[in-house]
């Protein structure tokens, strides 16, 4: 099991991701909009000769308030052969947890439900476990819905 | 089959090639077990192969070679120069047959039983002598050159490592840009320009020897047909002779996963519906064995695919039953199609022309996916039909998927590729052939009088649109279906060979999009879907709803020239053009009257005048003006005040509303104007030649005054010369016709010319009755036109 995670923040929240499903964590310059798209869609990004679908997890998150992520540090991953690009607030950490993920507890706020899988403890404090692919899915969940 | 082949000879020549090293080791070191092994591993294969592929001259070969082998493993024997020089030239004559069967060539028979004496040959003398084998034999070098020439030499690559030559290029592309920007912005340095450009054209030539290594012969998408053919003629009981051509024409890998769907289902149609039974083309004249064509050639950037059947073709009115029972259209919208456009119907969704549905096809997956499939790929789909003798499919698609023209286009102020086989046309829209007009939200383009619904990208897109000082540019885009519409964008900037790279699902998700591109400058762009965007604006490309809203602009969809001109009682009318044969002022003089019916002098000639002419018409005019229509037999004339000017009317009217020789209401620049009918123009002009004298109507009571106040108008008014008369009168000249009253009828017992008997009472006496009610005009008319032609017939 891979206990390694990229500690990172999105949307205001505190957020683990496992680092096998990160590619690089890049800065990126111009996003190319794309309109008609959902607006968490935050545009296309190149990298190298790769194009990056950028999402911008915060307006998933806080859908409805305008909240966008506030760097434009993200977060590169490959989804069933497309190249993803997810903005963070802020890239923490990477480091081994060697605890097991604990599960969701308390009340956990409805709009990260849907993509939390569960608790990261570091140093103490709770990060929410995300695979990014529910931002991918999820996403196309709520917009069927 | 041909695949196969060509993979054993491809894969003996590399094993070949690299056993040749083996045998030298080998020869050095008789006991070196893991050479040996190799080298029969090769022979053993290739006897499988052979035995496999029926080639027997390489299984009796190898076979030998195996069988010495085997001995020498099993210890039996020991080898010798004799029996190493003997394998080797087994070896050789193997990579001389797979040379001869890649070229086509053919060698002695005789040979290879001699080499292989020679080889059994050798053994016994191993078998004899135990002679030592330690030193090099004299045929140890064997260089490429010694190879023999002809299939090209091939390694097979795993495709992810092609995909990341070509990301690499692609890569190096742009950074060959950005520097040449850089390069750019620190002004002229001839030397390093000249070392960039050399840059340039390796990366350039880089580019486009990567690009070949997608492409594949098309033979894979031959491949399955055969097999495919043979099991559905046998299944349908039905005899096909399938002629592959062209296997050799080479596209892109993915290209040719993409056809595969379309042109099996295609060629199943063709076998299924297309192709009779024996029986059947027997009875329609044609060879018991139907033929299917499945030809590709290149042409241009494009494939052409056809595939052709000598079967039945497609049936047309069924296709369009169907339709009408479908619902998808009304008999009306039918009648405005062309024939292509009929046939062409086809491709509607849900529709199978099969009557019943068969184990083989017409499971309503129809012709509508295959042309979806086949659009999807930039492609095209045309059909020839040749009812009761075959069909023509063809397919052209582009060479590749990943590199297609496109423009360039620019809305909102953000820019957007769009595949260039999309567009039609380009038109700036302050362009003197474009109009555009706007009713209840829908806005339509007129382009040389044919209207299209028009398509704002902005409004689709949900951007704003920018005010810019230049006019913006319409696009006419073909959509998957239906008709072409104007897509509206800001304007066109320039038109590039586009990268096209799949989007990501959430993109594709909005509908517009086909996918993404990342043009030389390294920003991505994405590639508008103009099938999409015509669905996502909801904007009907159907006909009827164009022909049904009442915009005040010349044609929807189909129209025609007319020529509008003033009748002379100053009605404004249009005709359509083609049956105008010319315009003439013809003097007045030359107008006519006879019979009750117009005719002029023409060149010596009497036409019909559709009516007549008078001088209250004209005023002071000497000269009327004159259509000469013509219907491609008959010619009439056609009296007018005026002509005024050539319109493009639309086939289908603003306002049906015949009466007379018009045939509705058509709308022409906000002005509603007459159509003529013109099946009613010239049905109105009796088709008996003029120079036949009209029927003379003899009345035999000249006294009675109903006949000489009623009757005589009544038959002058239809065109009959009449005689009010005695029966003196009546001779039998060919065209009198004798009306007289019940009253006064028995007034001529043998009449030598028809009588018509004209009653006053409604009801007829009895049966035998043979009159006619006198205000029954109806049947006066017809009396006297069947008595007409009976004294013509007689």
């Amino acid at each position: 099991m891979n206990r390694l995670y990229l500690f990172a923040r999105i949307a205001g929240t505190l957020v683990a991701i496992r680092t096998s499903e990160i590619e690089a964590v890049v800065r990126l310059d111009a996003l190319s909009p794309v309109p008609g798209v959902p607006a968490h869609v935050a545009g296309l990004a190149t990298l190298r000769s790769r194009v990056l679908t950028v999402l911008d997890a915060a307006m998933l998150i806080d859908a409805g308030d305008g909240r966008r992520a506030e760097s434009n540090y993200a977060i590169v991953c490959d989804i069933s052969g497309h190249s993803y690009g997810f903005l963070v607030d802020e890239v923490i950490d990477i480091s081994e947890v060697d605890l097991d993920p604990l599960p969701l507890q308390g009340r956990t706020d409805p709009a990260w439900q849907r993509y939390a899988e569960g608790v990261i403890l570091k140093d103490g404090k709770p990060y929410l476990l995300i695979p990014l692919t529910n931002f991918v899915d999820g996403g196309a969940l709520t917009q069927a819905a | 089959m041909d695949d196969l082949l060509s993979d054993f000879i491809a894969e003996t020549q590399e094993t070949l090639e690299a056993l040749a090293n083996d045998i030298v080791v080998w020869e050095r070191d008789p006991t070196d077990r893991n050479r040996l092994d190799a080298i029969f591993r090769f022979f053993h294969t290739v006897k499988g192969s052979a035995g496999f592929l029926n080639l027997p001259r390489f299984e009796h070969l190898s076979h030998a070679a195996e069988d010495v082998l085997s001995r020498i493993r099993d210890g039996q024997a020991v080898p010798n120069v004799a029996t190493i020089n003997a394998v080797l030239a087994v070896m050789d004559r193997i990579a001389e047959l797979c040379f001869a069967l890649g070229s086509g060539n053919a060698l002695s028979q005789e040979d290879d039983d001699q080499l292989i004496d020679t080889l059994l040959g050798c053994l016994e003398e191993v078998d004899q002598e135990e002679e030592s084998s330690a030193h090099a034999g004299p045929v140890v070098y064997r260089d490429a050159q010694g190879r023999p020439h002809g299939a090209p030499r091939t390694v097979r690559l795993p495709l992810s490592l092609i995909d990341q030559l070509m990301n690499g290029v692609s890569d190096m592309v742009l950074a060959r840009n950005e520097l040449s920007r850089k390069l750019r912005e620190r002004g002229n340095d001839p030397d390093l320009e000249l070392v960039f450009e050399r840059l340039s054209t390796c990366v350039a030539d880089m580019r486009d020897s990567i690009s070949k290594t997608r492409v594949q012969r098309i033979e894979r998408l031959f491949m399955a047909i055969p097999r495919m053919v043979r099991d559905l003629s046998r299944e349908l009981g039905k005899r096909i002779d399938l002629t592959l051509e062209g296997g050799d024409v080479e596209m892109d890998r993915e290209m040719v996963e993409m056809v595969i769907d379309p042109l099996t289902h295609i060629v199943r149609n063709s076998i299924d519906h297309g192709i009779e039974t024996p029986e059947e083309r027997l009875a329609a004249g044609k060879e018991e064995t139907g033929k299917l064509i499945v030809s590709a050639r290149q042409s241009g950037s494009q494939i052409v695919i056809e595939i052709e059947d000598d079967g039945r073709g497609v049936d047309v009115e069924a296709v369009v039953r169907k339709v009408v029972v479908n619902g998808a259209m009304t008999a009306q919208d039918i009648v405005r199609l062309s024939d292509q456009e009929r046939l062409e119907l086809i491709f509607a969704p849900g529709l199978s022309t099969a009557t019943q549905v068969t184990a083989v096809s017409g499971r309503g997956v129809g012709m509508d996916v295959v042309r979806a499939n086949i659009e999807r790929l930039g492609g095209v789909i045309t059909l020839a039909n040749n009812p009761g003798r075959g069909l023509v499919i063809t397919l052209r698609v582009p060479l590749t998927l990943t590199i297609i023209p496109g423009l360039i286009v620019n809305a909102g102020g953000q820019q957007f590729a769009i595949p260039r086989s999309a567009v039609i046309e380009l038109l700036h829209d302050n362009n003197a052939m474009v109009r555009i007009s706007s009713l209840a939200g829908a806005e339509v383009a007129s382009i040389r009088g044919v209207r299209y619904s028009m398509v704002e990208l902005e409004s689709v897109i949900g951007l704003p649109r920018l005010e810019q000082p230049g006019p913006r540019t319409l696009l006419l885009a073909r959509a998957a279906s239906g008709e072409p519409y104007a897509l509206n964008v800001a304007a066109v900037e320039n038109h590039e060979e586009l990268v096209i790279r799949p989007a990501a699902p959430i993109v594709m998700a909005a509908g517009v999009y086909a996918g993404m591109t990342l043009p030389d400058n390294g920003r991505p762009i994405l590639l508008l879907d103009a099938g999409g965007i015509a669905q996502v604006a909801n904007v009907t490309l159907e006909h009827e709803s164009l022909a049904g809203d009442d915009l005040s602009e010349s044609g929807a969809g189909e129209t025609y020239s007319a020529l509008q001109f003033v009748e002379l009682d100053g009605k404004q009318r249009v005709i359509r053009l083609s049956l105008v044969e010319r315009v003439e002022d013809i003097p007045l003089d030359n107008f006519d009257e006879a019979g009750g019916r117009s005719f002029v002098r023409i060149d010596g000639r009497i036409l019909p005048s559709l009516h007549s002419v008078t001088n209250a018409n004209l005023g002071d005019q000497p000269y009327v003006t004159c259509l000469r229509l013509r219907d491609g037999a008959r010619e009439i004339c056609y009296p007018v005040r005026a002509i005024e000017d050539i319109f493009n009317v639309p086939e289908v009217l603003d306002m049906s509303l015949a009466y007379g020789h018009v045939a509705g209401l058509s709308l022409l620049e906000g002005r509603q104007v007459e159509v003529i009918d013109s099946f009613a123009l010239f049905a109105a002009v009796p088709d008996e030649p003029i120079e036949n004298k009209p029927v003379r109507c003899v009345i035999a009571n000249a006294d009675d005054g109903w006949n000489k106040d009623i009757l005589a108008p009544l038959l002058r008014q239809a065109g009959y010369e009449v005689v009010l008369g005695h029966e003196d009168d009546i001779a039998d000249d060919g065209r009198t016709v004798l009306l007289c009253s019940d009253e006064d009828g028995q007034a001529v017992a043998e009449p030598p010319v028809p009588v018509i008997r004209l009653r006053a009472n409604n009801q007829a006496s009895g049966p035998e009755d043979g009159s006619i009610y006198r205000y029954d005009r109806a049947a006066l008319i017809q009396a006297i036109l069947e008595a007409g032609q009976q004294r013509k017939s007689a």
